[in-house]
């Protein structure tokens, strides 16, 4: 259980990067969905112990970040998977894991080579365990940050916009990885790309300029935009009414639009049923509308 | 207590691996055993085998007991000055990019987000320095030995690994610690190596380069360390007084670079510190 009070966070400078955020997490996978500064990583370097907020307090299955004691206990917990994440580019990829291990607290030599030897083929990595990470590629590195962040298995995994980077085939892998992952711990998993979530997190929050705008299932955030999803085939001119477009598509006889709002008149306008996607803009849209 | 040790023995023997594995060490390793051997074969040359023997054996008997014997005395003088000179000033641009890599190389994240103390991190990339040096030394070592006894002619071995070794130990653990606590806080590899020639450079200048070694204390937090590198040159090879195994200036040279080494870790410890706390 991760506790999330009142959290601030203000760089040096004077960013505000997180702004009296509450949040509570619970098991299974979580999904922390905002636009690019959102204050995402943010928040998840402050719960990876990283650096430190403001303001508020933050508890990881109990312990308090406050503390260095309290940050050291949450740590040996945790799996963390920062979104650019650095290399030794003259180890191997079996050393770097190795190393990790050790640092992790793993003591003993065999168990870690059990580990290691098991991560490797989850991630597909076996073949070219022992090169040298310098000869990675983007795809080959990602991954093997995918499973320094199993190693020692963590109560808590943080992974930062694990998908950047990965082709649809390893987004897909990864996925599922990470689903049965989530069966043994909490996960929460950042992104940008709302469909990276829609698969997988049972439970969701949608940050902006460090706020929760939106707490909840997939589902809810998805019926919030319920009859609100239209398409409307024009012959190319955009569609009358209070409308923003999500998707355009080049038809023979036409363009159709995929929009959310409310059309000028709905003859020859199709209700759609939602997807998450729908529900994301249509939050975002109403909270810059408020604002 | 368990997992600290294990972590400890974790950082050094991959940062030992890492270091060799960057080349400037090995290269410079490589140099300093080319220069040693080459000098080795030059002086043989020069002399000729059996003319050093004579020479030493003639000046040995002329100028009764002695400290140290002459060919002992220029062995040390020809092959562990420029090593010394090396250890102290090269090797600690060479290793100030220890912990600036993290920075550089963006592993901090993820070593931030682990559970290690700063004090181990720390303790870790010094003495994986120390290790990874002083492995290059034994070799430079063993390979001088072996050619200048082979080339030139017997000579007193205990001498001769004490001053290397000794020396050696001392230099890297002062020079070398330093420069990676130093230069903990730079950013990048360059700002690293030029923070440590700046201060290498000042500290020499400013601090005064005792070879003279009056006990002049002031002289001695420069990171020259005369008074180690110069050892047993300082001593007249044709007194009747042996060459102490550690002179008090030699011993007050130590203790000053520890005392130095230690405020070193001290500040950068508990700047990490703050910096996390504030991060
Ligand atoms: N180290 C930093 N110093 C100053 N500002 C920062 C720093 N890191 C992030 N920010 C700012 O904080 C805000 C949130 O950033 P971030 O947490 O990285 O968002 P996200 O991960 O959601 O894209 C942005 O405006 C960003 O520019
Ligand atoms: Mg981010």
């Amino acid at each position: 259980m991760i506790e999330i009070h009142d959290l601030t966070k203000t760089y040096v400078g004077g960013v505000r990067a997180l702004d009296g955020l509450d949040l509570e997490v619970g098991s299974g996978m979580f999904g922390l969905v905002g636009p690019n500064g959102a204050g995402k990583t943010t928040l998840m370097r402050i719960l990876a112990g990283i650096i430190q907020p403001t303001s508020g307090t933050v508890r990881v299955f109990g312990h308090d970040l406050h503390t260095v004691a309290g940050r050291m206990a949450a740590k040996a917990l945790l799996g963390y998977l920062p979104q650019d994440l650095g290399l030794y580019p003259n180890l191997t990829g079996r050393e770097f894991l190795d190393y990790i291990a050790i640092l992790k607290g793993i003591t003993e030599a065999g168990e870690r080579r059990r580990q290691i030897e098991r991560l490797l083929e989850e991630v597909r990595l076996v073949d070219v365990a022992d090169r040298k990470l310098k000869t990675y590629s983007g795809g080959m590195r990602r991954r093997i940050g995918v499973a320094q962040a199993l190693l020692g298995d963590p109560k808590l995994l943080i992974v930062d916009e694990p998908t950047v980077g990965l082709d649809p085939e390893e987004r897909v892998r990864f996925r599922n990885l990470l689903s049965e992952m989530a069966a043994r711990c909490t996960i929460i998993l950042s992104t940008h790309i709302v469909e990276d979530i829609s698969h997988s997190c049972n439970d969701l929050a949608v940050i902006s300029q460090g706020r929760a705008l939106f707490r909840g299932a997939p589902a809810d955030l998805i019926e919030q935009v319920r009859g609100h999803v239209w398409a409307i085939t024009t012959a190319g001119e955009r569609p009358a009414g209070d409308l923003m477009v999500v998707s355009t598509l080049q038809l023979q006889h036409g363009v159709q639009y995929r929009v959310l709002g409310a059309p000028a008149s709905t003859d020859g306008a199709l209700a759609l049923e939602p997807s998450l996607e729908d529900g994301y803009i249509w939050l975002m849209r109403q909270r810059r509308g408020a604002a | 207590m368990h997992v600290t040790i294990s972590q400890l023995s974790g950082i050094v023997a991959y940062e030992f691996r890492m270091h060799w594995r960057r080349r400037s060490l090995l290269v410079v390793t490589l140099a300093m055993t080319l220069i040693t051997v080459v000098l080795a074969v030059v002086t043989a040359g020069e002399m000729g085998q059996d003319s050093m023997r004579q020479l030493v054996s003639q000046l040995d008997q002329e100028q009764g007991a002695h400290g140290i014997d002459v060919l002992t005395f220029t062995i040390l003088f020809a092959t562990w000055a420029p090593v010394g000179g090396a250890l102290a000033f090269v090797l600690p641009v060479l290793v100030a990019d220890t912990i600036p890599l993290d920075e550089q190389l963006r592993t901090r994240e993820l070593l931030d987000s682990l559970p290690l103390a700063i004090g181990v991190y720390l303790a870790g990339k010094v003495a994986g320095v120390f290790m990874a040096a002083m492995t290059g030394i034994v070799f430079a070592a063993g390979a001088t030995a072996i050619s200048w006894w082979v080339f030139v002619g017997p000579y007193d071995l205990v001498s001769y690994l004490q001053m290397w070794l000794l020396g050696s130990g001392a230099l890297i653990a002062l020079n070398g610690s330093l420069a990676v606590l130093l230069a903990a806080g730079q950013p990048t590899r360059r700002r690293a190596a030029l923070l440590i020639i700046m201060i290498w450079g000042v500290g020499v200048v400013a601090l005064g380069s005792v070879l003279a070694g009056d006990s002049n204390l002031v002289a001695y937090l420069s990171p020259m360390r005369a008074p180690i590198i110069m050892r047993y040159t300082r001593f007249d090879a044709y007194s009747s007084t042996p060459v102490p195994f550690l002179s008090a200036d030699t011993a007050q040279a130590l203790a000053i670079g520890l005392i130095e080494v230690i405020i070193a870790a001290l500040v950068v410890w508990s700047w990490m510190r703050r910096r996390a706390q504030r991060a």
